[in-house]
């Protein structure tokens, strides 16, 4: 204390402002941020779907186990070019997508429908979201993107001793 | 007396300090904490599996939170993942084992299986969330090329899938099954290499309007893969474009 009396008195407006601005700074300091999330990433243009689906969320709701669905929905293209759907990749094998057209039009809309066959994965009950994504040109852009949501019903509950699921 | 001053300058510096923090603080929130979070990476690799293969990784969850957690749903991108938990309720300061097996079926190629985990505490407004993420590549037994097919007005009536051994060295191709009688199969094999080509023929005037999207079935001699369906798309004549 006697150091900073000292400092005041030899030169006390700029030992003021020292004082002033590092009590700043730290307050700066410790206001930042403190999660450890990842750092921002710049969202690439070819993250964003070139084509728009209705709905955007397609609701099986509640199907049998062991059994098989079928639900429509639509494409648009928002956009003044023409997007070709040469390849789509879900997230379950169950899910098959079959296009009306794989050239959606400016301005135009195509119907695709989604079929669920959930025979090949005939014990499996619980909820599903499926994520659905449509490419143009291979892989680089995403031209469609849609979520299923499946609620596979239970028929009987065996479980594992020990091993619990909700 | 100057002594005393400057005690109270720095106080008043210290106090305006604080305030200042405080008000910056609720100004610009620091993200608050989760209750329930993986220990360790949320993301497992199980490098290289072959069709029809089972395998397993554990994550701990511990709950950091003051309140009990209880374990509500899971919701899973792929049928392929089933969650068991080592108990549903996570009390607090506590963890838990999510145990995942991974059944990757007929799956090919790079598989990423998503387990989202929903909880309910006494301190939250709605349900939380958390993901798991299992990652895999799937040697199939047998390579199929292409891997869909599309016919239509402007798409060729006759096309060709090649099949390949791939993990399966004896490949046989048996049987192609259509759905509809707008679809023709004829199966070739070739010598070298037990590659076979099915070569499928799609008659338009045969689809009609009612029917139900066709579909073929390629039979082969894979226990892993015995039957690989060729995803295909059937554009009519005049449908929007």
């Amino acid at each position: 204390m006697n150091n900073v009396a000292s400092l005041f008195s030899l030169r006390p407006r700029r030992a003021a402002v020292r004082v002033i601005a590092l009590s700043l700074a730290m307050v700066l300091c410790g206001c930042l941020p403190q999660g450890t999330d990842s750092p921002a990433v710049q969202p690439n243009p070819g993250d964003q779907p070139l084509l728009t689906t209705t709905p955007s969320l397609l609701d099986f709701g509640q199907v049998a186990r062991a059994s098989r669905a079928q639900r429509k929905f639509s494409i648009s293209n928002p956009g003044n070019a023409p997007v070709t759907i040469d390849n789509i990749e879900t997230s379950c094998e169950c899910l098959n997508i079959v296009l009306a057209g794989s050239t959606v039009a400016p301005g135009q809309n195509t119907q695709a429908t989604a079929s669920l066959d959930l025979n090949q994965e005939a014990s499996m009950t619980g909820r599903l979201r499926i994520e659905v994504k449509g490419h143009e040109n291979g892989a680089s852009r995403i031209a469609f993107s849609v979520l299923v949501d499946v609620n596979v019903e239970e028929v009987d509950n065996h479980s594992e001793p020990g091993a619990k699921s909700p | 007396m100057r002594f005393t001053r400057d005690a109270l300058l720095l106080l008043s510096i210290g106090g305006a300090s604080t305030l200042s923090a405080l008000a910056l603080r609720s100004a610009f929130p620091s993200k608050p904490e989760e209750p329930l979070v993986v220990v360790g990476n949320a993301s497992k690799n199980l490098g290289t599996l072959l069709q029809d293969e089972i395998a397993q990784a554990d994550f701990v969850l511990r709950n950091q939170s003051s309140r009990a957690i209880k374990i509500t749903e899971t919701v899973r991108s792929c049928g392929c993942t089933e969650p068991t938990f080592t108990s549903l309720e996570v009390p607090p300061e506590q963890d838990v084992v999510v145990h995942l097996t991974l059944k990757t079926g007929i799956n090919r190629g790079h598989l990423v299986s998503t387990t989202t985990i929903r909880y309910a505490s006494s301190g939250l407004k709605d349900f939380g969330q958390l993901r798991i993420v299992l990652v895999a590549d799937v040697l199939p037994d047998y390579d199929v090329t292409p891997p869909a097919l599309t016919f239509g007005p402007d798409s060729p009536t006759t096309q060709m899938v090649l099949f390949k051994p791939q993990m399966l060295t004896d490949l046989h191709v048996l049987e192609a099954i259509t759905s509809n009688s707008c679809l023709e199969c004829q199966i070739s094999a070739k010598a070298e290499r037990k590659t076979y080509q099915v070569t499928i023929r799609y008659r338009p005037e045969m689809y009609l309007v009612d029917d139900a999207p066709p579909s073929v079935f390629i039979k082969t001699n894979s226990k892993r893969q015995p039957k690989y369906p060729i995803p295909l798309t059937i554009i009519r004549a005049g449908a929007a474009l």
